[in-house]
């Protein structure tokens, strides 16, 4: 079935283009190509989380598809999901800087008690509920795989915020797991001899004090 | 959508580019990404590797004292999270009279601040206070108290010091001579306070023995309801906590503490320190 959707926004796309030299960022959607051939549209407003499609974009090498390779289309659309959804908000040099010095890079419980002091400019820490939403987009993924490929295709388009989603996610299954139970979890085979094993326990003997 | 395979492939995680799989460990913490190390050769390779630690000490340590830097560097970012999270040895400041460490769970800096970075009121006035030379936690001495109406003891720390965004609780460490006076029946007031503004007021017991008063109730005498009570440390000392604080982003200027308690005469406490650490989790 021809999809003369896209063959008309080529055409309008075309037609602009040819318009003028000026106003060459005609401001129309990207069109991410996945494996399979499928073409995938992701918001100029939306590509500016990925480094590399916002360089594209200044470049002006953004206009026609962009084969994502390695990437499956389920996999392309929910990465498309994340940026429309995060874009209004998106904020790089914010996002930099967390990222560059995150304390603590991992989820500590620690609840203040009643009395104990707070800064005055304690700031609301979820003000978009983007971090609710960050939460059910991970939970509704559908397995280990799935996961996997997200992380694998926003490090191939170097979008910094949704790697770190991706990995924070695969920390949550791991952390607080015995070895035993991380290699369930994520179906790792113990490839280690028991003298290895056990090595490996003694020169961590900290953790493993219970 | 095309076809997957029914079987999901063994060993997914390997798809993982090398330094993927250690942002992952460098997420899940130090004692995780210790374990993680036990899972699998491949796993103790991306756990061991200097992305995860790295990520997980400070950024930015304050001014160590001239010395204070192994002769030779340690190896690997794990070998100096390892070393600087050892309690037992925290690394002494450039003022030589701070001593830091690496809280091992968490990564968040923990500081002692020696007696003689504290304010202690007439502390220079030998009849009042004396100072004792010890050897402990890189302090060289110790505030003996002789005797003394006027109890106040001030501590601040700059809140840059500190690790974002956690819950810290600080304690005045200190111990108790067998002769003394004035501490059992009475309450000091503790406060923390944060930039100036927030703060927080508790009151405190200095000595023991309050733990019978279930079963001898005139024990307590009049000390309030809410009277936080020591405890002994593994070190030997005992420890009180003066408040609880949220460092937020570390631009809130001075965080001070305070113990204060001047309505009887006073003797044989020795003061170690204020004690900085993150809150017991959990709790």
């Amino acid at each position: 079935m021809a999809p003369p959707a896209t063959d008309a926004a080529t055409t309008k796309q075309e037609q602009q283009h040819a318009a003028g030299g000026e106003g060459v960022e005609v401001g129309g959607d990207l069109r991410l190509v996945a494996e399979c051939g499928t073409v995938v549209r992701l918001s100029r407003s939306a590509a500016r989380m990925s480094t590399t499609l916002f360089d594209m974009i200044e470049a002006g090498c953004a206009e026609g598809g962009i084969p994502i390779k390695g990437a499956d289309v389920g996999t392309l659309r929910l990465v498309a999901a994340y940026c429309e959804k995060h874009a209004p908000h998106y904020d790089p040099v914010a996002s930099a800087a967390r990222l560059r010095d995150p304390f603590p890079p991992f989820p500590i419980e620690f609840t203040p008690a009643s009395y104990a002091v707070k800064p005055v400019t304690q700031l609301d820490p979820d003000p978009h509920g983007l971090e609710a939403w960050d939460r059910k987009f991970i939970s509704d993924l559908p397995d280990n795989s799935a996961l996997f490929n997200l992380i694998i295709v926003a490090n191939l388009m170097a979008i910094e915020d949704l790697v770190d989603l991706g990995c924070t996610a695969v920390a949550d299954k791991m952390r607080g797991k015995t070895p035993d139970e991380i290699r369930v979890a994520l179906d790792i085979e113990n490839d280690y001899t028991p003298e290895q094993e056990a090595e490996v326990r003694r020169e961590n003997a900290w953790a493993f004090e219970d | 959508m095309e076809s997957t395979p029914t079987a999901p492939a063994r060993c997914e995680i390997a798809r993982l580019p090398d330094d993927l799989l250690s942002a992952t460990l460098a997420r899940t913490g130090p004692r995780d990404a210790c374990r993680a190390a036990a899972v699998s050769p491949a796993f103790r390779a991306a756990a061991d590797a200097d992305a995860v630690w790295s990520s997980l000490l400070p950024r930015h340590l304050p001014p160590l004292a001239d010395g204070e830097h192994p002769a030779d560097p340690l190896p690997t970012k794990k070998q100096l999270f390892m070393r600087l999270s050892d309690p037992g040895s925290p690394v002494l400041l450039a003022d030589r009279l701070t001593s830091m460490w690496l809280d091992r769970a968490t990564g968040a800096r923990c500081y002692m601040l020696s007696a003689r970075k504290l304010g202690i009121a007439w502390g220079d006035t030998p009849q009042y206070w004396r100072w004792i030379p010890i050897n402990l936690y890189r302090i060289s001495e110790a505030a003996e108290l002789r005797h003394v109406w006027w109890l106040e003891i001030r501590g601040e720390i700059d809140s840059k010091m500190l690790s974002r965004h956690t819950t810290y609780s600080a304690y005045i460490v200190f111990s108790l001579a067998q002769r003394r006076l004035g501490l059992y029946y009475t309450c000091k007031e503790a406060s923390v306070s944060l930039g100036g503004s927030s703060r927080s007021t508790r009151r405190v017991c200095l000595d023991v023995g309050h733990d019978r008063a279930d079963t001898w109730p005139s024990l307590r005498g009049d000390l309030p309801e809410d009277t936080l009570f020591p405890r002994v440390r593994g070190d030997g000392w005992m420890e009180v906590e003066v408040g609880e604080f949220c460092s937020g982003e570390g631009d809130d200027g001075e965080v001070s503490f305070s113990l204060m308690e001047t309505s009887v005469i006073k003797s044989g406490l020795v003061v170690l320190g204020i004690e900085i650490r993150p809150k017991e989790q959990g709790v």
